[in-house]
């Protein structure tokens, strides 16, 4: 078998203030090629999990690993992120340059490339997803569903392996959720898929696991 | 929203009049040339002078009048403070026919009045003319440092944000039949409302850290360099208003002499 891409092992993540875990004792292992959905209620976790995976919340207990290393050191945790791509499921946090080319050109950017290659890959991939039109938009002024496409192409725009998608068709018309949904079946990124809609999962993932108050179970 | 400039200009699709499409920079120097001559003007005639030649690049901007009008208004209602508190304070030679006006007040008054008018239509016509993500690119180009660059544009994008978050929370009170007044209730949801801003802003700040981190951010913003020359004609209406600026200043203190 593969070795996994990205791997939590009884991790466990508890928010300063509050009582419970978030997450509890979660082991969680994404390979290459896996395309995984992950339901669950609201404030089961799932969120939380996908931050887990790429570090953004220092865990309490457990470990998280990186092509079976355990990331510690914050080049780990740089060359995580190289490889593991997430989309918030609040685009406001994701989209934060002024205008669209600007946002989507910031990955590239810090990954070396000089400004006319992070530009080119920054159209080819809004172009790649029927957005090429909003280039030069100022990011303010786009629709809800035109912000989620763009924060999908800030995350594709770093070349990731994987992409770790939080309800990635929240505010899309039928048109642009079966574009993604074409997009995402097509491609051959590694996926976590968070999202309340089932035909999505189900049409997408290979595997699917469900969460409850912080702890993951394989679907029935 | 009316705070960020540039920002009518912008939404109305391709920006209007003959500066919205010149190099910023040449209008960002123009500018910076232009603010201190204004400032060192003595004399009123070469004051209304400078008015005059600034309202003449602002009419030549084409900028929407209503903004325009809504921003002077503005202004000058300190300039009306300011009539009124030098009038009635400032130490005078002279008293007018009402004993209590000090004329050498209301002349001062009446230069700052005409001094902030003018650079403030010259920063309307200039400036206001370039929405701010132009603005970052020339700041960039001329060697403006880095961080006080990305302060302004990831600032720009945040007053939007919490613009649109208290606009909802205000939506949100209006459809539960809330109405402003002058009662208790209503001091306290305000500040409910300023306070979750806040709360908010803190904790938007924590994720798109994360957003940034999750983008190979180290630490070092790396700026995207657009590459657009400045064409040899606006570099010549650059130095043209200028000179006339200098011209002004040459005029007043021959005046003054
Ligand atoms: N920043 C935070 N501070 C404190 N507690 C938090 C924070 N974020 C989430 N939690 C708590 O952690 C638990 C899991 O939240 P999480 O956001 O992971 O849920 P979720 O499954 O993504 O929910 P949803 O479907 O509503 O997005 C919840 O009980 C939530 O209240
Ligand atoms: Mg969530």
């Amino acid at each position: 078998m593969t070795s996994p891409l990205v791997a939590l092992e009884g991790a466990s993540l508890v928010y300063p203030g509050q009582s419970g875990p978030a997450l509890c004792e979660v082991d969680f292992t994404l390979r290459p090629g896996e395309k995984i959905g992950v339901t669950g209620d609201n404030g089961s976790g799932k969120t939380s999990l996908l931050l887990a995976l790429v570090g953004l919340r220092p865990l309490a207990s457990g470990r998280l690993l990186h092509r079976g290393d355990e990331v510690r050191k914050s080049t780990q945790y740089h060359d995580l992120r190289r490889e593991v791509g997430l989309v918030f499921q609040n685009c406001d946090d994701q989209l934060f340059s002024p205008t669209v080319i600007e946002d989507v050109a910031f990955g590239p950017l810090n990954l070396g490339l000089s400004s006319g290659e992070a530009l080119a890959i920054a159209s080819e991939t809004l172009e790649a997803l029927n957005m090429g039109h909003l280039e030069n938009r100022l990011t303010h002024t786009l629709s809800g569903g035109q912000k989620r496409i763009v924060s999908l192409a800030t995350a594709l725009a770093m070349k990731p392996k994987a992409l770790l998608l939080d309800e990635p068709t929240n505010d899309l018309d039928r048109t642009t959720r079966a574009m993604v949904q074409d997009f995402l079946h097509r491609s051959d990124l590694s996926l976590v898929l968070v999202s309340h809609d089932h035909d999505l999962t189900k049409a997408i993932t290979t595997r699917i696991i469900h969460m409850e108050a912080g702890r993951v179970w394989p679907d029935s | 929203m009316n705070l960020p400039d540039g920002l009518a200009d912008s939404r109305s699709g391709s920006p209007a009049g003959p500066f919205a499409g010149m190099d910023t920079r040449v209008k960002l120097l123009l500018t910076l040339g232009l603010l201190p001559l204004i400032i060192s003007l003595q004399g009123v005639a070469s004051l209304v002078l400078a008015l005059v030649l600034a309202a003449t690049l602002l009419v030549s901007a084409r900028r929407p009048t209503r903004q325009i009008l809504i921003r002077l208004a503005f202004a000058n209602g300190f300039f009306v403070f300011l009539f009124v508190a030098l009038s009635l304070t400032y130490p005078a030679k002279e008293l007018g026919a009402w004993h209590f006006v000090s004329l050498d007040g209301l002349h001062l008054a009446g230069r700052i009045a005409l001094k902030g008018n003018a650079m403030l239509l010259v920063l309307l016509a200039l400036v206001a003319s370039t929405p701010v993500p132009g603005l970052a690119n020339a700041l960039q180009r001329l060697r403006v440092p880095q961080k006080l660059i990305l302060l302004l544009t990831y600032t720009y994008r945040q007053v939007f944000i919490i613009g649109e978050e208290m606009e909802r929370m205000r939506q949100a009170a209006a459809a539960r039949c809330f109405r402003p007044g002058l009662r208790l209730h209503v001091y306290r949801t305000f500040g409910y409302f300023l306070a979750q801003s806040l709360v908010r802003s803190l904790d938007r700040g924590q994720r798109i850290h994360d957003a940034m981190l999750m983008r190979g951010f180290a630490g070092c913003f790396h700026p995207l360099q657009r590459n657009d020359g400045v064409a040899p004609a606006e570099v010549a209406f650059g130095v043209l208003v200028f000179t006339l600026g200098l011209g002004l200043v040459a005029l007043d203190r021959m005046v003054l002499n």
